[in-house]
């Protein structure tokens, strides 16, 4: 029975949405492959992949896809709530991009395009390995969390990506501001990228899964509001 | 006549379709706190005072940091307006009432922007009021639209062809990402980076190529070293684009039609 639900689940969200983190690494890498081979950019643009471009394409995809059912109303009227096939799903898209983030770092690893916050240069494995990891994990768990949060706020898609973007490209485009405010700390999520040296590097990644877990929480809420699933902005899609 | 009197009404009901939409509003509203911010750093720095520039580039340098990111929420906004016509099947309805295909989709792509461009232009408006305040040099204003109109609609009209066309082949959420990822490494990342970029290229919808060709002001405040030729190309190329992309996707959709 579980096993059935897994798989229907799986077919309902669709080949695009486990198709999108793959060829996000793979475009990005063959770009490089063919745009420049110079190992330090190499390794900062595969670490900025996995920093920033895989969380985001986790966020929108969980944004648009993981609350949104069009058999919503008679799913509702079901014993089963509502609020655990949502979390199913979800966790199947952060699974599914986790996986692809901690392959893609073992390879950049055993390539040795690996770029390292210094703070961590110097730790033994596997501990330097595993503790790398926060690298990609506290941005998904973050941007997705915010994803799930403003869908379900909006009820509009397209709104829920437009500002996951936004609030990405604000992050991208006035980093040093992010880096220079220590009261901004908590929501900065490209370090690696921009500040390798940043003393902080662990404390923002802790700091970064605990407002991602303040988000969970309101999520959690949000979803056993039947009344906030129903309702749907006029003209959103 | 009738065809002219169709895709009126069409534009009509998109634009207001368009411009009800509460999510424009509350994207743009996030928007003019970043631009603010962003206006209140640039008018603040010293090295930015020392370039002493004219009236017509502070209002170009300022038109040009409002286009950073509006042209990121028309294009995530406008990309759901095909796709929501074949989820609703509303498509199939609107092929059997009079007026042709390509009426239908000037009308929609006309509304649909004008309609993002209103929000568009009401935050270059904010931005121009903050820094009339701040100069007190009221000829901001005019000067402004007028590079409005120079500088964001080309890209704007080229941004606005691609959203509506590229969700009609490629799944909405992936296009959304792979936008921001263009408009982040095509406009945003510097040619310097070590990675190659359209950044400075006459394809740079955010229109850096045509203020320094025209008004010499760069997308940061500083100037821009492009000439009068390369603006006046990558105005052409930008509404080219945007007329040849619009055209493929009239194509696609009759083709599509025909298969039904």
């Amino acid at each position: 029975m579980t096993l059935d639900r897994i798989r229907y689940e799986l077919r309902l969200l669709g080949k695009p949405v486990f198709l999108t983190p793959v060829l996000v690494v793979i475009g990005f890498a063959l770009l490089l492959a063919i745009a420049n081979r110079n190992v330090t950019t190499v390794a900062r643009s595969m670490g900025a992949s996995l920093e920033v471009l895989l969380p985001m394409a986790a966020g929108v995809v969980v944004a648009t896809v993981a609350t949104y059912d069009r058999a919503i109303e008679l799913q509702l009227t079901m014993p089963r709530k509502y609020h655990h096939t949502a979390n199913a799903r979800f966790l199947f898209i952060l699974l599914w991009s986790a996986v692809v983030s901690l392959l893609t770092s073992f390879l950049l690893y055993v390539t040795s395009y690996w770029r390292l916050p210094v703070l961590i240069a110097h730790w033994d494995q596997p501990w330097q390995f595993l503790t790398w990891q926060l690298t990609w994990l506290s941005s998904t768990l973050w941007l997705v969390a915010l994803g799930l949060v403003l869908s379900l706020l909006i009820r509009s898609r397209s709104a829920s990506g437009a500002l996951i973007c936004v609030f990405s490209v604000a992050e991208l485009y006035f980093h040093d501001v992010f880096m220079n405010n220590s009261m901004l700390h908590p929501v900065y999520l490209f370090p690696l990228t921009f500040s390798p040296d940043a003393s902080y590097w662990l404390v923002n990644r802790i700091e970064l899964l605990g407002t991602a877990a303040v988000l969970f929480v309101l999520a959690w809420f949000l979803l056993r509001l039947p009344e906030l699933l129903l309702s749907h902005s006029p003209g959103e899609e | 006549m009738d065809s002219l009197k169709i895709m009126w009404g069409v534009l009509r009901y998109e634009f207001r379709m368009q411009i009800r939409r509460p999510a424009l509003w509350l994207a743009f509203l996030c928007f003019a706190f970043l631009i603010v911010r962003s206006a209140t750093g640039m008018l603040d720095n010293p090295y930015f005072l020392q370039a002493h520039l004219s009236a017509l580039q502070l209002a170009a340098s300022l038109t040009l940091l409002t286009n950073w990111l509006a042209p990121l929420g028309v294009g995530i906004l406008l990309a759901d307006r095909l796709s929501r016509d074949r989820r609703t099947r509303v498509d199939e309805l609107l092929n059997t009432l009079p007026g042709t295909l390509r009426t239908r989709l000037l009308g929609k792509y006309l509304g649909t922007t004008l309609a993002s461009l209103t929000a568009a232009l009401l935050l270059h408006l904010v931005v121009m009021a903050f820094a009339i305040w701040q100069t007190g040099n009221f000829l901001l204003l005019p000067l402004g639209l007028l590079c409005y109109g120079v500088i964001v609609l080309p890209g704007m009209l080229f941004v606005a062809a691609f959203s509506l066309a590229c969700p009609v082949v490629i799944w909405l959420p992936l296009y959304q990402f792979l936008f921001f990822g263009y408009w982040f490494w095509g406009n945003l990342l510097s040619p310097h980076s070590g990675l190659p970029t359209l950044n400075g290229t006459i394809f740079t919808p955010i229109g850096s190529v045509i203020g320094a060709g025209f008004f010499n002001v760069g997308s940061r405040g500083g100037t821009g070293s492009s000439s009068a030729v390369d603006g006046i190309a990558s105005l052409v190329a930008l509404l080219g684009i945007a007329i040849l992309v619009l055209v493929a996707l009239y194509q696609f959709l009759r083709w599509q039609q025909a298969r039904q």
